[in-house]
């Protein structure tokens, strides 16, 4: 080598070095001046690193041809190899598999379907929804049932009286003929203990979220109280309660007592301004059995310091809807009438409280007209399916206006299902008349036949029609009766 | 210049080449940590950015070259500054397989090496912990798992802890605390430890929860439920909180209990929980937990400020079956943590409320009762400062440790900034909680009516008596009720059985307490402390109905922590509800006895609350499978004209079940001149009994001149477990199983037989046990079985054509001393069978005769067994084969010797023996038994 090429290179070298050390410099500065272009500069790193999986991940989901969504989530899993449960990425895997299973299930392809949620079951045993699914799909294939019934029963063992589980296998049980056995299984379900633990969080207009804490509540005599003090109600604005976790109950004239300073507040609690997964009937408020059903109280202006608050409602326990549903199925109701058959009426009890409890809560509605074509959104009220301890059924319509014809409008998507309604109420002008559903005439029907005494939904949007007694105004219409 | 310019460009590679060398292991270190746990782990809540993780990775660099530079060794700590050394070695591939894919590749055990005290053994190690810190630098937590026969310290597993925080001495001072109070504990200290021969810094020690850990702490084995549901461990779908999943605890496989009853307990615990507290709920809860040690553990939660026991994690239950009470097991307590200081610094946490248990508890007279005790006796004796001198010399020795430490965390900054401020921190604690759990408070009085005394209680310092000073003397006591208001509906207790006078003063036992009001406050960065408790005055009204209107109440005295404290009386007190005090006053038991007398007949389960007293000439008849559990003291004095019978109903009939004696009510029971047959047991999911006779967890209980025949069924004939017992002329005869069986007792037999029985005669489990003048014939296996850190003395007894006549084996001492052991298959034997005891049986048989055994006396390497002066016929064998639990067997070396024995019933020495050094900790049980031991007789002297 020349000399003078050596003295280059030796010279590029210390450039090198030099560059280097520049680079470290100005690094070192960065990183004890500036933590802020630091963060900036991660993000663009986080995002050249991970970026391009997030898009095509965004870019998979809003494809509307199932076909080449198909494609680019496989080819998305196909990336991602490396991942697993506890990774950042790891929300992507979980997804992709899910829809690639929802995919082949709309296809029909089952196998298909349990092997993607066998996979993702694999990738992440710590996610009930998955392999609850899973043991679904499972018991759908005969080959397979057996492995979905004891995945299902090995979940429900451990978490008896969860709602993403116990439905499902009870669904199943009962489609595979065993309506006896779901029957147990629900009951089972809601002997288990319920949550108390609520969580009380207060809104002082920064980081409300932050702002909770989890209190016992007590019961006495059939009344909830919560009963604490807040060190400061400065800028306190607003309570939110959650309540426990797949609470089912009712809040009966739920009402909160505040006393800040000098100043009491009586506050009406059944009408919150804002609710999650609770349901407001007149007075009281339901939960039916959801993780984080929670309800706000809107509080007056009160003085800063200390306040004591008294949260109270007559409390009545309930079974959990979201457990109830599969006992609408049409195997629990040959399990009903085995039950009448064999008059084993503690069974059959049990059965109609589920029944009930599924249904209660369910809209139905009333339409008033002064002719029968005259029928309009305009013109109706609406009222909830509400459930008797003994698994009666009952709904109220309020009308309060002039009609001659009036429409009663089940509840939609209930295909299948047999009201056995036994009292028709209507209050008009101040004058009760109690017609019998199951004989009086009708003047129409659509998606609902009536036989045997009983109302059969056979559509989506079952409703029947009926005229009116006499009265210029009908004031209520009580609906009673068994499903 | 331009020369000096010149010389600096062709020099400056002795800047740049080392500086870019560093700057280069800096970026690839902080982009490979930051990668891995920043950007591909989810390491939520302790994510870090990247930011944090190159500042992190250039004082962990700089540190490094610090002590290199330096030459920073622990050579150089002084000795009595040194912590102990843990020396592992693994082989590169074995680290390097750890390490590919943390943290998932990390807990998967590989093979390694242990240093043990007499060399290098193999051992397993892995990586261990939910978060960050315990795997994602370079100071990694480990687990250890030995070989099933090669203990380590008397551990199979332990864990190699990374100090979460600054001080590092926060869990092993709080274990160290949570020990002082009587709970239990691991074992912890920080000790350096050592990868192939590299300092990898400074660790806790700590000990893996198991059987031995209960054994230590004298426990017996029962189930112990984990309950974390953090983490690795959180199902999506569920709640995540521990105290409404029971299945999603996990047991230890230690339970007797089958299988499908083996969660019961928690269960039962966990139902209550989630119901709602009153009065009779709050009692069931002082039923299933053992109060005093739930007492001690709220005042350490509050002496070491730990928010770390909630609703997600972190629990450690040990459901004892014999006492039927859950304990809590301390875990991970990281006391006085930075996260859990109070960002203000000065507002100290008087209540801890992290869980619904806490709720629950802090509503419970009995467990506010019981920590205040502990609070009490903490700062009254000498704890205190026991405990702070052991935390200085723990902070020093860190303090050195960490100098060498290259993998020292978090960086220098927190180091500097939190180590000085960890022990005024402590100091500040144990002011701030001394003030507020033992000032006075103040206690009004007024009169509410004629006969009712309405008190007015403030302050945390629970009034454990009320003294009412009246005009003139008072005759005798008069029935006092203390009632309490809850949502208006008065809870009264009667406290008649405890009132007591003195002159013109009457003695209320009544506890009373301040209220303690959940108060809902803000604490940035610090959830778990949002809900405390603020002390509030509690109202409570003490009813006195037979009081005489004519005797002027002149004032009232109240004692708190056994302090007298003058009331001061108002003018009126306004009656008002207690909302959160539950079970103030437990009911008082009736003072006057009930009577069995004649026939007494019981069928199925019958539970006696009451104090008993049994009549001469009763006959106790018990139907199939009939139980009788006292739960108060019994009194039994048959004479030997008239003993008392306890026997089927009907000769032909099955077993009845067991008369137990569960419970400190039933301390100072007497069984005299009883005889007790046909009975088995009584095992239900939440009680066991496994014996005719059960006496469990009580004091001072006697039974003499009875006798006990024909049990069925069960293990044992009597069985006593965590009680103290004094057997004298008692015979159990035919034993279906063991005939006496003592688990954690204290026991003094003497005069007794043991006929027949098809087990063990006596079994002593973790005992202390004197034995004198007693006879074992024909015992199927043992005649005295010694196990299990069990202490004895026995003396005089006769031991014939027993299968085995001693046998001490796994921690214990024994000591014989002037019996006869003849005509049995062996004599005695001392080995060790349980790999959690470090060494075998210590037996010494002194100046007895062992003649016409068909075996020799063998112990094991592990064991000792001496015979002393004893008359022996036949050769010790050099050799015997143990047999295995496999059916198989081992030859091993026999250890047995005979020191000063031969086949002469003639003694060599005569000179008084000494107190057996290895007894000296229980010279006062044995001191009175080994003074009658006679020095110049092999054997059973004449006349006994």
């Amino acid at each position: 080598m020349r000399r003078k090429t050596a003295k280059a290179l030796a010279n590029l070298g210390r450039l090198a070095g030099v560059a280097v050390c520049t680079l470290a410099g100005v690094t070192a500065m960065l990183w004890s001046r500036s933590p802020q272009t630091v963060e900036a500069f991660e993000n663009r790193l986080r995002d050249a690193l991970v970026g391009g999986v997030r898009q095509q991940w965004a870019e998979a989901k809003a494809e509307p041809d199932q076909a080449r969504q198909r494609e680019l989530l496989q080819r998305l899993l196909g990336r991602l190899p490396h991942v697993q449960r506890q990774d950042y990425l790891a929300e992507i895997v979980r997804d992709c598999q899910l829809r690639l299973a929802s995919l082949a299930e709309a296809s029909g392809n089952l196998t298909e379907a349990v092997d993607w949620m066998r996979r993702s079951v694999a990738f992440d045993d710590h996610d009930l929804a998955t392999q609850a699914r899973l043991g679904n799909l499972l018991c759908r294939t005969d080959s397979t049932r057996w492995q979905g019934f004891d995945l299902l029963h090995a979940l429900a063992a451990r978490f008896p009286a969860n709602p993403g589980v116990v439905p499902v296998l009870a669904a199943n049980l009962i489609d595979a003929g065993r309506a006896e056995a779901a029957l147990a299984l629900l009951e089972n379900a809601h002997r288990e203990t319920q949550s108390n633990l609520w969580t009380v969080f207060w809104d002082t207009g920064e980081d409300f979220d932050l702002h909770r804490a989890c209190i016992v509540p007590t019961v006495h005599d059939g009344m909830l109280r919560l009963r604490f003090d807040l060190a400061d109600a400065k800028r306190l604005r607003r309570l939110r309660f959650l309540m426990p976790c797949f609470a089912s109950m009712a809040l009966v004239a739920p009402r909160l007592h505040v006393e800040a300073g000098d100043q009491v507040v009586e506050i009406d609690a059944s009408a919150p301004p804002a609710m999650n997964q609770v349901e407001r009937r007149s007075n009281r408020l339901e939960a039916t059995g959801h993780l984080e059903a929670w309800f706000d109280v809107v509080l007056p202006e009160l003085p800063a310091g200390r306040c004591k608050i008294t949260f109270a409602a007559s409390v009545s326990p309930r079974r959990s809807r979201l457990l109830a549903m599969p006992a609408l199925r049409p195997g629990m109701a040959a399990l009903r009438d085995e039950l009448v058959r064999h008059g084993r009426l503690d069974a059959l009890q049990q059965l109609q409280q589920w029944r009930g409890t599924a249904c209660s809560g369910l809209p139905m509605q009333c339409f008033f007209a002064e002719a029968e074509s005259a029928f309009d959104g305009s013109r109706l009220v609406d009222a909830a399916i509400e459930c008797a301890n003994d698994g009666g059924l009952e709904v109220l319509f309020h009308v309060q206006k002039p009609a001659t014809v009036l429409r009663i409008d089940l509840p939609s998507s209930v295909a299948g299902l047999e009201f056995r309604w036994s009292t028709l109420e209507v209050v008009a002008g101040g004058r009760h008349v109690v017609l019998d559903p199951r004989t009086m005439p009708l003047l129409g029907t659509h998606q609902v036949e009536r036989r045997n005494d009983v109302f059969v939904a056979t559509g989506d949007d079952p409703y029947f029609w009926f005229k009116a007694p006499a009265g210029d105004r009908i004031d209520s219409v009580h609906l009673r009766g068994v499903l | 210049m331009k020369r000096w310019l010149r010389s600096a460009w062709r020099w400056s590679w002795l800047v740049t080449v080392p500086a870019s060398v560093v700057f280069a292991s800096w970026v690839l270190t902080t982009w490979q940590r930051w990668r891995r746990f920043s950007v591909d782990y989810d390491a939520t809540p302790w994510r870090t950015s990247l930011h944090e993780t190159g500042v992190d990775t250039f004082d962990s660099m700089l540190w490094r070259a610090r002590i290199r530079l330096l030459g920073s060794d622990l050579n150089a700590v002084p000795a009595d500054q040194q912590l102990r050394s843990i020396q592992l070695f693994a082989g590169e591939p074995e680290l390097a397989k750890l390490d590919e894919n943390l943290p998932y590749s990390g807990f998967e055990y590989v093979e390694a090496l242990l240093m043990y005290p007499d060399g290098l053994r193999k051992v397993q190690m892995r990586y261990r912990g939910d978060y960050l810190w315990h795997w994602g630098h370079d100071k990694k937590s480990i687990r250890i798992r030995t070989r099933s026969d090669e203990l380590f310290a008397g551990m199979r597993q332990f864990n190699l802890i990374a100090p979460k925080f600054p001080e590092h001495v926060n869990n092993v001072a709080s274990y160290r605390l949570a020990s002082m109070m009587g709970l239990i504990t691991p074992q912890c200290e920080l000790v350096n430890v050592f990868v192939n021969g590299h300092n990898r810094g400074v660790h806790e020690f700590t000990e893996q929860f198991d059987e031995g850990t209960l054994r230590r702490h004298g426990r017996m084995p029962g189930d112990v439920y984990s309950g974390d549901l953090v983490s690795r461990d959180e199902v999506r779908g569920t709640s995540n909180q521990v105290f409404e999943m029971p299945q999603s605890w996990i047991k230890s496989p230690e339970s007797k209990l089958p299988a499908q009853d083996s969660r019961v307990p928690l269960q039962q615990l966990l139902r209550l929980l989630n119901s709602s507290p009153n009065e009779a709920s709050q009692a069931e809860l002082s039923q299933l937990l053992d109060m005093d040690v739930w007492g001690r553990f709220g005042a350490f939660e509050l002496l070491v400020q730990t928010n770390h026991y909630d609703e997600g994690h972190n629990w450690r239950l040990y459901w004892d079956p014999w006492r039927l009470k859950f304990e809590p097991l301390i875990w991970d307590p990281i006391g006085w943590a930075p996260l859990s200081r109070p960002v203000d610094g000065v507002t100290i946490a008087m209540d801890v409320v992290t869980s619904r248990l806490h709720q629950w508890l802090l509503q419970n007279g009995d467990f506010l009762q019981a920590r205040h005790e502990a609070l009490q006796s903490f700062f009254e004796h000498s704890t205190m400062q026991g405990f702070l001198a052991e935390l200085e010399v723990m902070s020093s020795k860190v303090a050195h440790a960490l100098l060498c430490d290259p993998n020292r965390r978090p960086n220098t900054a927190w180091l500097q900034f939190w180590m000085p401020r960890f022990r005024p921190y402590v100091d500040q604690v144990l002011h701030a909680v001394r003030t507020a759990h033992l000032s006075p408070g103040t206690v009004r009085w007024a009169r509410a009516d004629a006969q009712t005394v309405r008190l007015l209680v403030d302050g945390r310092r629970p009034v454990s008596q009320v003294s009412l000073r009246f005009e003139r003397p008072l005759t005798e006591p008069v029935p006092a009720v203390l009632r309490v208001r809850h949502f208006g509906v008065p809870h009264d207790v009667d406290l008649g059985a405890g009132v007591s006078v003195h002159d013109n003063t009457l003695r209320v036992p009544a506890r009373l307490f301040c209220e303690l009001v959940p108060t809902l406050r803000f604490m940035p960065c610090q959830a778990q402390r949002h809900h405390g408790r603020t002390p509030a005055p509690a109202t409570w009204d003490l009813c006195l109905p037979q009081l005489p209107g004519d005797n002027r109440l002149l004032g009232v005295e109240v004692v708190r922590g056994g302090t007298p404290q003058l009331a001061e009386e108002v003018a009126e007190l306004p009656p008002r509800d207690v909302e959160f005090v539950y079970r103030a006053t437990p009911p008082l038991r009736s003072a006057s006895p009930r009577v069995w007398r004649g026939d007494v007949a019981i069928d199925g389960v019958h539970e006696v609350k009451d104090d008993v007293t049994i009549e001469p000439g009763t006959v106790v008849r018990l139907g199939p499978g009939a139980c009788i559990l006292f739960r108060g003291r019994v009194t039994a004095a048959g004479t030997r004209e008239q003993p008392i019978r306890f026997e089927p109903q009907h000769p032909e009939q099955p077993a009845w079940g067991t008369v137990a004696l569960n419970g400190a009510a039933c301390s100072g029971s007497v069984l005299q001149w009883c005889d007790m047959r046909g009975g088995s047991g009584y095992k239900v999911p939440l009680e066991e009994y496994c014996s005719m006779l059960s006496i469990h967890n009580c004091e001072q209980v006697s039974v003499v001149d009875c006798a006990f025949a024909a049990n069925a069924h069960y293990d044992d004939m009597i069985h006593t477990t965590y009680a103290s017992v004094v057997l004298d002329r008692v015979s159990l005869v035919g034993a279906a199983g063991d005939g006496l069986d003592c688990d954690a007792s204290t026991v003094v037999i003497r005069n007794s037989s043991f006929l027949r029985c098809r087990g063990d005669a006596v079994d002593l489990t973790t005992a202390r046990a004197s034995i004198h003048d007693c006879r074992f014939e024909d015992a199927g296996e043992k005649g005295l079985s010694i196990a299990e850190n069990t202490h004895l003395v026995a003396l005089r007894c006769r031991f014939l054509r027993c299968n085995l006549a001693v046998e001490a084996r796994d921690g214990s001492i024994a000591h014989v001393a002037n019996s006869d052991i003849r005509r049995g298959r062996k004599a005695v034997s001392a080995c060790r069978k349980d790999l959690r005891y470090d060494s075998g049986g210590w037996l010494s048989v002194w100046k007895s005769v062992l003649v016409d055994n068909a075996a020799s006396p063998t112990a094991d390497g592990w064991s000792r067994l001496d015979l002393i002066d004893c008359q022996v016929t036949g050769e010790l064998a050099a050799e015997y084969d143990q047999p295995n639990p496999d059916g198989t067997s081992t030859r091993l070396v026999n250890a047995a010797r005979l020191v000063d024995a031969d086949a002469t019933a003639k003694p060599r020495r005569v000179d008084p023996l000494p107190f057996p050094e290895d007894l000296r900790r229980f010279e006062h049980l044995f001191a009175e038994t080994w003074g009658s031991l006679r020095a110049e007789t092999r054997g059973v002297p004449d006349g006994h």
